[in-house]
């Protein structure tokens, strides 16, 4: 009994902490798509956000150039979210874009902003908290051309509830072009797609 | 005359775009400002990764993590060692140019702003692994890759560019099967890569023995990929689309924009 004892003791010690913890969220892990399609980002009161600026008229997309975040998540189309132990990743359909969320490291130096941005996070219990930053100033924050600045800093808290829904609680920090932070929430639903298609909108387009 | 254009837009703005993670995990590691040891003496005069980095996952099966070709920054001037990212010949075979390279009849060929099927990258890729996925997300071209472990071909799979993989345990080893692919030209290819995927060196290095066989004509090709462990890069965003932001459509036609 005192070497079985001992036997699961080095079992449950050899199995990495970060292990653990990424089954602990193997729920988030899968193929989801927007619960209701939102083509405009509303304030979490149903509110338009508070716009210190005009909004965007030429989409850049329609050029091919990336979505941006959260616009991706607003495309309609699904996206795979993969928990590993030291990063997660979102996968998209929409412009074979991917974003990868590094755990537990704090920001690191980039040498140009970018249209993903720069997304770092840790888990608070079951809630993932993302922290990004390091934007470009090209990407529109939705379909309706709401826009930000390169000072644009999101703050997500990802969390699965009761039903299966995952929630995105988006927090949107950018005093170029907004008068104040201001929430907005997306919820997922799980897509019974195991693969998602290749989108190549250059392909799409006819240019290749 | 597209592959000309192709040509002719990666110039104009593939070379432009600079991987941010080589360039700025050159100048500072992830979280400090203590700079790397890209320029350590001892480091590059060896041939190996920059000292004082965090070691690999222990777990032979973790493949999870930054993994980039040996001619990264850092990695060396003796230039990389049988077996490099960019490919090496094994002894008897076809060379890796065969399988690398831009011939519209090959499923390997890098189309612009997708990458081929297998990792086969030149620049970094970082590896996100849960229990039954694995999936790499390829600097190059801004693309990623699904494989999922334990899983079946779908039936009704509609081929595409990067096929459909997935993969089994041998050991340590993860045995990609890979099919479903399609050509340039939209046409299917026949196509079918095995993959073995296994860490070497003490964890520190990543390789990809890949064969490729096609059923039609009985060929098979072969080539081994090895990436090394390295958590002081980060895979950065390249986005190829924007080597056409030089470029607009006319009459449905691609064309250089006129200058303002």
């Amino acid at each position: 009994m005192k070497e079985l004892r001992h036997l699961l003791a080095a079992l449950l010690l050899s199995v990495p902490a970060g292990a653990a913890m990424a089954d602990n969220h193997a729920g988030f892990n899968g193929v989801w798509h927007l619960a209701s399609p939102a083509p405009a980002l509303r304030t979490l009161s149903g509110r338009a956000p508070p716009l210190a600026v005009a909004r965007g008229t030429t989409d850049d997309t329609d050029r091919c150039l990336p979505n941006g975040i959260p616009r991706l998540f607003l495309r309609g189309t699904p996206f795979r979210i993969t928990v590993g132990k030291t990063m997660i990743g979102e996968f998209f359909e929409t412009d074979h874009a991917f974003r990868l969320i590094y755990l537990d490291v704090p920001h690191f130096d980039a040498i140009a902003p970018a249209y993903l941005g720069q997304a770092v996070a840790k888990w608070d219990g079951d809630t993932l908290d993302i922290d990004t930053n390091q934007f470009n100033d090209v990407t529109w924050l939705d379909n309706t051309g709401l826009p930000h600045s390169d000072n644009l800093h999101l703050t997500e808290k990802l969390r699965l509830d009761r039903a299966g829904k995952l929630h995105d609680l988006i927090t949107i920090e950018d005093p170029t072009d907004y008068r104040g932070s201001w929430q907005t929430e997306l919820t997922f639903t799980r897509s019974a797609q195991k693969y998602l298609p290749e989108h190549y909108c250059l392909r799409e387009k006819g240019l290749l | 005359m597209r592959k000309i254009l192709a040509v002719a837009l990666c110039a104009a703005g593939c070379g432009l775009i600079t991987p941010i993670g080589l360039a700025a995990s050159a100048q500072t590691a992830p979280g400090n400002a203590t700079p790397l040891a890209a320029n350590d003496e001892d480091a590059t005069s060896a041939g190996i990764a920059p000292k004082g980095l965090p070691p690999p996952p222990a777990d032979p099966r973790d493949f999870e993590g930054d993994w980039y070709p040996f001619t990264a920054p850092g990695s060396g001037p003796k230039g990389p060692p049988p077996g490099n990212a960019g490919g090496s010949n094994l002894p008897g075979v076809k060379p890796a140019a065969s399988i690398f390279d831009n011939d519209e009849n090959s499923p390997y060929s890098v189309e612009l702003c997708n990458t081929p099927p297998l990792f086969l990258g030149t620049m970094g890729v970082a590896i996100v692994q849960s229990k039954d996925t694995v999936v790499v997300a390829n600097e190059e071209a801004g693309d990623y890759r699904v494989i999922l472990i334990g899983a079946r071909h779908p039936p009704h799979f509609v081929p595409d560019r990067k096929g459909n993989s997935v993969a089994h345990w041998d050991g340590n080893t993860l045995v990609v099967d890979a099919t479903g692919f399609t050509l340039q030209s939209g046409a299917p290819s026949d196509a079918h890569i095995t993959e073995r995927l296994y860490k070497a060196q003490n964890n520190t290095e990543l390789v990809d023995a890949v064969d490729v066989y096609y059923p039609s004509t009985g060929r098979h090709e072969h080539r081994i990929s090895t990436y090394r462990w390295r958590p002081d890069l980060k895979v950065s965003e390249e986005v190829c689309e924007e080597g056409y932001s030089a470029f607009e459509i006319k009459n449905g036609k691609l064309v250089i924009k006129a200058d303002e």
